[in-house]
């Protein structure tokens, strides 16, 4: 009797138990699963503000590209090695990128591929997904457009410039899906047209700006527009730069240009186009842009201006951008503040962040035009005058007369001085087959070798390496020189 | 035939005089050992019964019995004696040691096995030697007591520790070992996942939250036949921790007291100031040489005026940042302490005929030997079990404790700002530590070195504090059904509630600046039930053994958090979550994992002298991929007493057996979610609007990784007094989960694969023996040898470490047919005598051309050995003299290396010259001093002479004098003081190795990187029995 009782009782505890095997299946609650955002328009629409913060991270727009693009040119260094620089990008300005040490290129390939993925989800998936058709045109539209961007970012750092072989340099590994793996590099010139194309259809979904103040934070028709410029700008493709140019000058017009009095980079500015909005969602504090340029308030302060870009700032009389030097770590008035730290916005780095703007469009057609697109030099130069009128407080002795390739380079003289710290730097330099030649007493106890200070434009270090690690991870072909 | 009639004789006067004289009294006496020595503790019971008592620690018991009762004297590793009472009064008994303890108990997984009979590779280790360390925690007792295991300790009160069991077998997952505590696996996850951001709660410790007095041992289970019965978590062994339990008999209660210093055991040398100004200086003038004199060293030097020039400009430079007085900064001496320990610890051991319990209480209090660090620590413990009914015992064992813990951010992967230890060794002695203008009278750091980042500033006035409460027990219920059936159920819980404050103050750190004070507050919640059915039939057939297990187990783990992390801090002493002026995030996870198992074991054995017995489990797992859920887990395994044979019969050889073993256990990843896509939220949002970013690649075949485990070894005693224990052992670990690199154009560096071998081999040796035993001294002495090889078999890639520009290279390698922590390095030439840069052999694949370079780029690397220590073991020797006791124990390794990482930022030749220096860079070369060992100095040395060479690579050969204990034995005081002792114990108190600075025994991969220092501690105690 007893044994049966106890029979009974095992039987029960082990019943008890034999139903559990659901509890296997066990989810996260803090992170979404698949299928929930690729069916889902309004999930999708947050895969794409997602994306806006990627490419806002301290490892692509948010800090990396841009302060690459200005310590590996000539008018930005780094603070002396007694004021302790904390050499994130001390690489880039060194010019040590080997195959095997790649710097901050690493980070600012993942962080694109990152970005890309994330558009490659939503332009496969956004057909068939359920919502609104006419946000998903828009959804779709953006995510092209930045794809676009993003691509481009990368040939230009990854590439060598197309004025150096053109459309034959090796270009990039073009993922264009989610769920292929691409690990051939496509030639510069399959890279263009991917880019061109992708731009060209977002301007084809995209409705006209509202120019309502804070929409240029996402990427507009204009925004994609501007963009486009600059991509044929890149490609020598004079005519194409100067029409995309003229079309956003036309949308906004001169009376959106700062002038020398209202010369100031708050947010939403009147010549904003395209800027990433930096808030405490995506704040960097010490790790992002403005923080990099600005010792106070526990800023790093790292990245000061040369003599050289000083001398250029003070060409001409009455300045607005001269005015932008403040005192540095080194006790002199050399730090660039562009970027101005929102009081209230959440510690340092709180300021939104530029990808292209108005002054650019001027620069562009100027550039264009001087290179024998529309008008030729009358053109460029009343493009470039615009500007110029709007940058000091005596334009007639500072205006622009030069012809041939004096008028080019004084464009790109103006280039260094409107578009500093703008993700421009040394671009400007190599894709106009221009050396960097960085004079030694500027340069003393910097951490950088001598031997590294004047570079060739055509020299493998003045591109990103594929970084060794996709190159371990899937043979990917590692660029010529390197 | 005459033995035969005398025992029958015997039996019949002693049956007599039981029916006779049946009548109760007191029986006293002594228990000696084989030297003469009192053995206290030992079991005395009145056989066939349930009264039994122990030997109080002069080795003398008391007990109530009837004439013809038989008395059962018992304690492990002595030979059991019965002795029937006849008349006397007083019996005294004499035990001796018993060939290779057979009969000792041992507990295993999931039962318990006589030594004889266990047919695995396992170890016992029982209380006396847990609690030898002064750790807040047992584990680190076992280091150089057990073959095949190997712990590496930090110094930090309550810090982590590391612990191997024959060799490293994971690369990415799991390398610990499983700890199963009084029947049930507990959760020992190191990582808190509670998505902290300063990193405060590094070096956690998930042991420290059990009382190394509650236990009564520890038994380390090796082999697949000791093992694979845990199946899918087995691969790194198993620690299975059995607390005391009751006593029959009258209550005794014992308290200790501990009270100890500590400090650091080592210390590098850091120059002083007025070497470092020296060096600065110099440093910068050969910058100015390099710079504007094309780095034409010798000219400059030989032009007085040229040099002068420089050597003015260099000292103005200095005197700028560091102003013309020396600051003569001692950053160590401010940052170390003498640490203090304290500890109380009062228990009660007793029961009646059907009830027996065990209740503690426990207060330890460390400070560190780093200032404002500690560990305070308040337990308690319950355990009781009541034979309810013949077939029915009820039990619980039940332990509650709660822990404060001070650290800061060190002990971690980061050397930064914001960590003190990291800044305080490497802060120059020319930057003052005291400003009496700056805040809390601390200063700022000279030109601007990581702002506000004053070490000292950082810790006295921020907070860093990780409280953790924890509950751990289980209760079970035994059913005898049929005499040789039964069927045991268990309930177990562990509970973890972590409260972490982690402040960086206005001033200095993170919170100084704009910030205003930076806090992070973090809860987070781990509740884990464990539910385990286990039927046993245990008979014998004649010859014939047959033990059969079948069994059944679930676990489930949930766990919360809520982490709240801010700037503009109301005040310093409000450290609520409310009081952050200004959100930068507030993120809650919740993470959840289970496991559901079936098991059997099938042990048979023949007349005790064959043994065979498999092992089988089945397990689901929550953390495998959709398509690989189900693993199964198995063992076969024999051994033959050799001795039993009548063949064998050597005179002085008392016992020989054979074991051998084959099977299989897995690891599971160390992640919850590993196999799954999904999008992630957390701060993913833009221009006001939340957002999601593609957070992971899914991976359905995700699964454990697998062991083979191969074991064969001996057992040998001689003399009765001699042990031998041989194991050799072979595991091959398949399918090593690895964060396989996937092309960044997937958007992910890594995903987490199966893929990759490894292979851990080696010999175990352990000796055991008494030299000398007379009545009044007694010598005994045992040793252990580990030799353990480890390759790495196969890979998806080598894994090649890349530059970093603040810590330089990674110096260790993963790559196919080369050991687990390999160094990968430059081949360090010495210093080139004509120039003064650092020049190295030219390496291509490893070998060397014969040429020589300068240039860091071109010169190639090499693999310069592994970390891994060849042999390692432990000697231990215990001398008794009347009531003293001198023991010590030294342990050793042979064959490691180590890579000193902090040469990047302190002998780096000028690299970073705003760091201090080690003694190493004195005298560096100049073309006045051209025979020097050390390079050039160059302000901001762009050489890489800093960066990974086998300039800095050392030898981990170590000796060290682990323990020391001196001990008297208290006689006892009549009824009220039963006995005691008192002691005075050191731990870590030398230490020879190669590397100032470095203790091999504190890092598990080689690399000397400012954790932190190892602790010598003395301590003087005192233990009562009443």
């Amino acid at each position: 009797m007893k044994i049966f009782k106890n029979s009974i009782l095992i039987l029960g505890l082990v019943m008890l138990q034999g139903c559990s095997e659901d509890k296997l299946d066990q989810r996260p609650d803090h992170v979404i699963s698949e299928n929930l955002v690729l069916n889902s328009v309004e999930k999708l629409d947050k895969l794409l503000t997602g994306t806006y913060n990627e490419i806002s991270r301290n490892t692509y727009l948010g800090r990396v590209l841009y302060k690459r693009a200005a310590v590996k040119g000539t008018d930005f260094r780094f603070v002396k090695t007694t004021f302790n620089p904390r050499n994130y990008e001390l690489i880039a300005y060194k010019y040590e990128e080997s195959s095997n040490s790649s710097g901050s290129c690493e980070d600012l390939w993942i962080q694109s591929f990152k970005s890309i993925n994330n558009l490659n989800l939503i332009i496969n998936n956004i057909e068939a997904a359920e919502g609104n058709e006419a946000q998903k045109q828009e959804i779709l539209g953006e995510a092209l457009g930045l794809r676009g961007m993003i691509y481009f970012d990368l040939a230009r750092t990854f590439s060598y410039p197309w004025i150096k072989e053109g459309a034959a340099s090796q270009g990039l590994p073009l993922k264009l899906s989610s769920d292929e793996i691409v690990t051939e590099r496509s030639s510069l010139g399959e890279t263009y047209e991917q880019i061109i194309s992708d731009m060209q259809n977002s301007l084809d979904l995209l409705e006209e700006n509202s120019w309502a103040q804070g929409s240029t934070q996402y990427l507009t028709k204009s925004g994609v527009k501007a963009l486009l410029a600059r991509v044929y700008l890149y490609k020598q493709d004079w005519e194409n730069a100067l029409k995309n140019a003229k079309e956003v000058i036309a949308t906004r017009g001169a009376e959106n240009l700062m002038g020398v009095n209202s010369y100031v980079f708050e947010d939403y500015n009147s010549e904003s186009i395209f800027e990433l909005s930096i808030t405490s969602q995506n704040s960097l504090g010490s790790n992002g842009l403005g923080a990099q340029f600005d010792f106070k308030n526990g800023g790093q302060g790292d990245i000061i201006a040369t003599k050289t870009f000083i001398e250029l700032l003070s060409a001409y009389e009455g300045d607005p951008r001269a005015a932008l030097l403040e005192e540095d770590k080194e006790g002199t008035q050399q730090a660039y503040i562009k970027y101005i730290n929102r009081s209230d916005g959440g510690g340092l780095s709180a300021h939104n962040i530029p990808v292209i703007r108005l002054s650019e469009m001027y620069l562009i057609a100027a550039e264009s035009a001087a290179n024998g697109a529309g008008g030729g030099e009358t053109e460029a130069q009343d493009f470039l005058n615009t500007l110029i009128e709007n940058r000091t407080t005596n334009f007639s002795s500072n205006q622009a007369t030069e012809t041939g390739e004096e008028l080019k380079e004084r464009i790109a003289e103006e280039r260094r001085r409107e578009l500093a710290l703008e993700g421009h730097g040394i671009y400007d330099y190599i894709r106009r087959a221009k050396n960097i030649n960085r004079p030694v007493d500027e340069h003393v106890n910097t951490g950088v070798d001598v031997a590294n200070l004047d570079i060739q434009a055509t020299d493998n270090r003045t591109i990103c390496p594929i970084p060794a690690s996709e190159v371990e991870a899937s043979g990917m072909e590692q660029t010529e020189g390197y | 035939m005459k033995i035969k009639l005398k025992t029958i004789f015997t039996l019949l006067i002693v049956l007599l005089v039981q029916l006779t004289t049946a009548q109760e009294k007191t029986i006293t006496g002594t228990v000696l050992n084989e030297n003469g020595i009192p053995m206290p503790g030992v079991n005395v019971s009145i056989k066939d019964s349930q009264i039994g008592t122990q030997t109080d620690f002069n080795g003398k018991y008391s007990i109530k019995a009837n004439s013809g009762d038989v008395l059962s004297f018992t304690f492990v590793g002595k030979k059991p004696v019965n002795i029937t009472v006849g008349s006397e009064t007083e019996i005294n008994i004499n035990m001796e040691k018993s060939a290779e303890s057979l009969n000792e108990v041992m507990v295993v997984a999931y039962g318990s096995s006589d030594k004889r009979s266990f047919t695995g590779a396992a170890e016992t280790v029982n209380s006396e030697a847990l609690t030898r360390s002064s750790t807040a925690s047992f584990e680190t007792a076992l280091q150089g007591k057990v073959s095949g295991i190997n712990i590496s300790t930090s110094g930090q009160p309550g810090g982590k520790s590391n612990v191997q069991i024959r060799g490293i077998s994971s690369i990415s997952g799991n390398t610990q070992p499983l700890y199963v505590l009084d029947g049930v696996v507990i959760n020992t996850n190191s990582n808190l996942r509670a998505g902290d951001f300063m990193e405060g709660s590094t070096g956690y410790n998930p042991l420290s939250t059990i009382n190394s007095e509650d236990i009564e041992s520890i038994t380390v289970l090796k082999d697949a036949a000791a093992s694979s019965l845990y199946g899918s978590r087995a691969s790194n062994g198993v620690i299975i921790i059995t607390t005391k339990d009751g006593k029959k008999g009258e209550t005794e209660i014992t308290l200790g007291l501990e009270t100890g210093w500590s400090q650091n055991l080592t210390e590098e040398n850091l120059i002083n100031n007025e070497q470092f100004k020296d060096l600065w200086i110099e440093g910068q003038i050969n910058q100015y040489i390099q710079n504007n004199e094309n780095a034409e060293f010798s000219r400059v030097y030989a032009n007085n005026d040229l040099y002068n020039g420089y050597e003015d400009q260099a000292i103005s430079d200095y005197e700028d940042v560091y102003g013309t007085t020396n600051a003569n900064a001692d950053w160590l001496n401010a940052l170390y302490q003498n640490g203090l320990t304290q500890k109380y610890n009062l228990s009660a051991r007793g029961g009646n005929e059907k009830t027996t319990f065990f209740i503690s209480g426990n207060y330890l209090e460390q400070t560190g030997t780093i200032i404002e660090t500690g560990l305070k620590r308040y337990s308690g413990r319950v355990n009781l079990e009541n034979e309810a009914k013949e077939w029915l015992t009820l039990g619980v064992n039940l332990s509650v404790a709660k822990t404060e813990r001070n650290a800061a951010n060190f002990d971690g992967s980061y050397a930064g700002g914001l960590n003190p230890l990291y800044m305080a060794r490497v802060l120059p002695p020319a930057a003052p530590i005291y400003d009496p203008e700056g805040y809390g009278g601390f200063a700022n750091l000279p030109n601007d070195i990581e702002k506000n980042a004053n070490p000292i500033g950082v810790l006295k006035v921020g907070e860093y504090e990780n409280a953790e409460f924890r509950v751990r027990g289980d209760a079970y219920a035994k059913f005898q059904v049929l005499e040789p059936l039964s069927f045991k159920t268990t309930f177990g819980v562990d509970q973890q509630a972590i409260d972490e404050t982690l402040y960086d103050n206005k001033e200095f750190g993170a919170g100084g600046g704009i910030w205003n004070g930076v806090l992070n507050r973090v809860k987070s919640e781990v509740f884990q039930y464990t539910v385990t059915n286990i039927l046993n039939y245990n008979e014998n057939y004649g010859n014939h053994g047959l033990d059969v297990l079948l069994g059944q187990e679930s676990q489930v783990s949930n766990m919360n958090s809520i982490n709240v992390y801010g700037y503009d801090v109301l005040d310093s002493e409000l450290l609520s979550a409310s009081s952050i002026g200004s959100l930068w995030s507030h993120t809650g996870y919740a993470e959840n994992y289970a496991l559901l198992s079936y098991f059997s074991q099938v042990a048979y054995n023949f007349d005790q002298k064959y043994y065979l017995s498999t092992s089988f489990r089945r397990d689901g797992s929550s953390r495998f991929g959709k398509d690989s859920r189900w693993g199964t887990f198995w063992s076969v395994s024999g051994s033959w007493v050799a001795t039993e044979e009548d063949f064998l019969d050597i005179g002085d050889l008392d016992y020989l057996k054979f074991r051998g073993s084959y099977g299989t256990n897995g690891n599971l990843p160390p992640q919850y979610y590993a196999a799954l896509a999904f999008f992630e939220t957390d701060g993913k949002g833009y221009g006001g609007n939340s957002g999601l970013s593609y957070g992971q690649l899914q991976n359905p075949d995700l699964s454990w990784e697998l062991s083979k485990n191969f074991n064969v070894g001996m057992d040998i005693n001689i003399f009765g007094e001699l042990d031998l224990t041989v194991n050799y052992f072979r595991k091959k670990t398949e399918d090593l989960l690895l964060n396989v690199p996937v092309s960044p154009t997937t958007g992910f560096m890594t995903q987490l694969q199966n893929f990759g071998e490894m292979i851990n081999k080696g010999w175990e040796f352990e000796v055991g023996y008494n030299p000398i035993a007379t009545e009044d001294f007694s010598w005994s002495t045992s040793a252990n040898l580990t030799l353990l090889d480890n390759k790495i078999t196969k890979l998806k890639n080598d894994i090649v470490p890349t530059y970093s520009s603040r810590y330089g290279q990674d110096p260790l390698i993963i790559k196919e047919g080369e050991s687990i922590y390999s160094f990968y390095l430059r081949d360090y030439a010495g210093v080139n005598p004509s120039n003064g840069y650092a020049q190295y052999h030219v390496l291509e694949n490893g070998e060397r051309t014969g040429e020589l370079t300068t240039n860091a780029q071109e010169a190639g690397f090499g693999i310069f050995g592994d970390a891994l220590q060849d042999f390692q073991g432990g000697v231990f020797n215990q001398f008794n003299y009347k009531n003293f006791t001198l023991d010590f124990q030294f342990t050793f390794g042979m064959g490691g290396k180590v890579y000193d990482r902090t040469a990047f930022k302190r002998d780096d030749d000028g690299f970073a010259p705003q760091y201090t220096n080690t003694i190493a860079q004195l005298n560096p070369w100049n073309p006045n001093n051209p025979d020097a060992t050390v390079p050039i100095r160059i302000n901001g040395n762009p050489t890489f002479s800093n960066d990974v060479s086998t300039r800095h690579l050392y030898d981990s050969d170590y000796l060290k004098l682990r323990n020391f204990k001196v001990t008297y034995n208290l006689p006892s005081l009549g009824n009220s003081l039963k006995g005691g002792s008192v002691y005075v114990q050191g731990d870590n108190l030398f230490l020879w190795t190669e590397l100032d600075g470095y203790d091999p025994e504190a890092v598990v991969d080689g690399v000397n990187f400012f954790q932190v220092p190892t602790a010598r501690t003395i301590l003087l105690g005192l233990q009562l029995q009443f």
